[in-house]
């Protein structure tokens, strides 16, 4: 009897077992492999803006003057901390994705002004 | 479903991270890793102040850790009594016992956070096995601090693509559990001298 076939008889659940496993590592190897080849696509790499997103969390993330994105929101200049985006829009009475195309105009302009 | 969580991030701070590594550590469904990296990033854009940030997200998972322990030790006997009915599974989990036994400081040390998905069940099987609690908090809390550091770190630096490298991250926890188990498992079922 080949060892697989022993191993069926003796040891069944655990062989089950590790053909459980063994899927389960198929499916990561080939799940990773795909998103690394989705973020290598150039329009994939910068995540967009989105109503989670603070004030200064966009300043850091996408490298914009603490000023502009102000500006472009609307709202003073030092910003309060741990305002999300969404919070804003609320404040304002306007959907978030006016904020967010606003910002993403801003990172567009910026991008074009320092390639 | 990813944003959901980070709108929690900024809005409620470190209570959020809390719970998240509190939950995750006894295996319910909370995405630890990518809230970590969120209370990264809002430490890196000035939203967030590391101390609180760090210190709940390592309170969480120890407290998280111990309880499972804790779990462990007062109803892991009457599971392991359950599942030893059969005697091919009760010399299973023997040899498992006497494993874990061996090895336990590396054991719990690496699935804190190289092979953390698999953390939750090692807490448990500690308990269960009545290792003494220094073998176990020791090691453990050298994990966790490992683990949130390298979480809170990564956010910190790669502030801009949280949601990408949480998802690497959550794939490559993934790959490194589910292969750590079919190894153990190949060693089980072909390997009888290496299994002993």
């Amino acid at each position: 009897m080949s060892r697989l076939g022993r191993a069926w008889s003796e040891r069944r659940a655990a062989l089950l077992a590790l053909g459980a496993a063994l899927i389960l590592v198929v499916f990561f190897a080939v799940r990773g492999v795909v998103s690394a080849l989705y973020w290598a696509d150039p329009a994939h790499a910068t995540h967009p803006v989105e109503g989670w997103m603070t004030p200064r969390y966009v300043v850091r993330a996408y490298g914009l003057e603490p000023e502009a994105v102000a500006d472009a929101l609307g709202i003073a200049p030092q910003s309060a901390a741990r305002q999300r985006l969404s919070d804003i829009a609320a404040a304002q009475g306007v959907p978030v994705t006016s904020l967010t195309e606003a910002l993403e105009a801003l990172i567009a302009a910026s991008h074009t002004a320092a390639p | 479903m990813t944003d959901a969580f980070l709108e929690l991030v900024p809005h409620y701070g470190s209570w959020v991270i809390f719970a998240a590594t509190f939950l995750s550590c006894l295996a319910l469904p909370a995405p630890s890793s990518v809230i970590m990296l969120a209370g990264g990033a809002f430490v890196a854009s000035g939203d967030l102040a590391l101390l609180p940030v760090a210190g709940s997200a390592l309170s969480g998972a120890l407290l998280g850790d111990n309880l499972g322990f804790l779990l462990g030790r007062t109803g892991g006997g009457a599971v392991l009594a359950w599942l030893s009915r059969a005697p091919a599974r009760a010399r299973a989990i023997a040899a498992a016992r006497a494993r874990l036994d061996r090895r336990a400081g590396m054991t719990v040390f690496l699935t804190r956070w190289l092979f953390s998905p698999l953390g939750p069940y090692v807490n448990f099987a500690c308990g269960a096995a009545h290792l003494a609690w220094p073998r176990f908090a020791l090691p453990g809390a050298a994990g966790e601090l490992v683990w949130v550091t390298l979480y809170i770190g990564l956010g910190y630096a790669f502030a801009a693509s949280i949601v990408e490298l949480g998802a690497v991250l959550g794939n490559l926890a993934g790959l490194l559990a589910a292969g750590a188990v079919a190894l153990l498992l190949i060693r089980r079922v072909f390997g009888h001298r290496a299994a002993t």
